[in-house]
């Protein structure tokens, strides 16, 4: 349980942090600059492991960003996909909509989904070559956590722009599939689970179980985590641990 | 218009090449334009930290460039205080680029038929005195490069020289409207300005003029 509530500090602390942050820079404080494209953190440069293999596609390798992927990458070897289930602003809004129970319902309606990693590979490469094709970034414009946070500055500073569409569409898409950005579309999160090795931080499934299914039930990511575990799709939020009644505690971090 | 010329401007108008408007120009440091757009990776630092609110993110209305910053000059101009090339990740601002004159976002060229300045000189070498002639010099005045970028030919007329950063403060500043001083982005050929959908703006200049100023 302590876990479920450092998960949701970080992730509210996060929230505001991209609306006050901008607040700051008006104020002429720059400790924290920049968006979850690229930040800066008290000259400690963080960029988004997608956006830099984006750059290689179109045929510009940005060496200052080759250094800047270092820390993400790490985070991803040690605690996986952490960064969707911790940081992510979109995460955060979804389980925000979670929160009122008729969203909830219509969220949580149907049929069990299945993940494909195929189908996903086949995304993630399929958008890496249309980058490379138009020879320009375009990653950026379907990664929620850089659509947001970007927004949110223009917010602040401006007034948002066209591309805060895509987020409207992309909840829009979550009527039809939870979490189908997250699980499918989001270059961020795929780029991520690419680091996850056998070794990373993930849930697990050992020994007996009552079979309930409410772990299942519950993984935002569609996982099952009694057969799929350890998964690319899991983003260690860490809910099927916290459902799981069973004393004997099958599921637990292999940490 | 023959096949070949619909086929010509159906090509140079791909979306995923530069597109170049009046007025609308890069941030300072700002390299070729080509190379920017697959350089720039739309993490708007620089927006977030331009203390002038000049620089704008590029909506749907420009294309294949959506995200990436842009100065519209009769919105604001730069005031170049130089924050924004500091902070670029990936270089598609040039870091080097720290000093006002090291600037080349693009030219200011000046619409001699609707300056008031140029209107208040024909109307002294005509002897007009019916007091309806303005005597303006605001973008002469408002120049950081001031006397450098312009100066007053003959203490009457404003005239743009090769120092001219294309900062876009004279065209923010410039009192009639349309902007009788408009800035030509850096890269932006001849074929381009006559395709522009501003339509004046061909009919008011002589381009050999501009050709000649500009290179």
């Amino acid at each position: 349980m302590r876990y479920a509530v450092l998960r949701k500090v970080v992730q509210y602390a996060v929230f505001a942090g991209i609306f006050i942050v901008p607040v700051l820079n008006l104020m002429e404080i720059y400790f924290i600059r920049g968006s979850f494209i690229s930040l800066d953190i008290g000259g400690l440069a963080i960029a988004d492991p997608a956006m830099f293999f984006q750059t290689v596609f179109t045929g510009n390798l940005a060496a200052p960003l080759f250094a800047s992927v270092v820390i993400p990458v790490i985070m991803a070897l040690f605690f996986g996909r952490i960064w969707c289930s911790f940081f992510c602003p979109y995460t955060t809004v979804m389980e925000l909509l979670e929160k009122i129970p008729p969203v909830r319902q219509a969220l949580r309606r149907g049929k069990p989904r299945q993940n494909s990693k195929r189908a996903r590979a086949a995304i993630f490469l399929g958008l890496l070559f249309i980058t490379g094709i138009a020879g320009i970034p375009l990653l950026n414009l379907i990664s929620p956590p850089a659509v947001l946070s970007v927004q949110a500055i223009l917010i602040i500073k401006k007034t948002p722009t066209v591309e805060m569409l895509f987020i409207i569409l992309a909840v829009g898409l979550e009527f039809l599939s939870l979490r189908f950005i997250c699980r499918y579309i989001c270059p961020t999160g795929t780029c991520l689970s690419l680091f996850i090795t056998p070794r990373t931080l993930s849930p697990i499934h050992a020994g007996e179980c009552l079979n309930c299914g409410n772990c299942a039930k519950i993984c935002p990511m569609g996982v099952d985590p009694v057969s799929d575990l350890p998964s690319p799709f899991c983003h260690n939020c860490g809910e099927c641990i916290d459902i799981c009644r069973d004393k004997r505690k099958p599921l637990k971090w292999n940490g | 218009m023959r096949f070949i010329d619909k086929v010509r401007r159906l090509l140079n108008e791909n979306p995923f090449y530069p597109s170049f408007k009046i007025n609308r120009m890069r941030p300072p440091g700002a390299v070729e334009e080509g190379k920017f757009m697959r350089l720039c990776i739309r993490c708007a630092r620089c927006i977030e930290v331009c203390p002038y609110r000049s620089l704008h993110r590029a909506g749907a209305s420009d294309g294949a460039a959506v995200g990436t910053p842009y100065i519209y000059a009769e919105g604001r101009g730069c005031y170049m205080c130089m924050l924004c090339t500091q902070v670029c990740p990936t270089g598609a601002l040039d870091k080097e680029v720290n000093e006002r004159e090291e600037m080349s976002a693009g030219r200011a060229v000046i619409d001699k038929n609707t300056c008031y300045d140029y209107l208040y000189a024909s109307a002294v070498a005509e002897g007009k005195t019916d007091g309806s002639a303005l005597y303006c010099n605001i973008c002469y005045n408002s120049c950081p490069l001031q006397g450098k970028a312009i100066y007053l030919k003959n203490m009457e007329v404003p005239v743009v020289t090769e120092s001219c950063t294309g900062c876009g403060i004279c065209a923010e500043r410039c009192p009639t409207s349309p902007c009788s001083i408009n800035i030509i982005p850096t890269g932006m050929s001849v074929f381009e300005r006559e395709t522009t959908d501003v339509p004046e703006f061909k009919a008011d200049f002589n381009t050999d003029n501009i050709v000649r100023e500009w290179q």
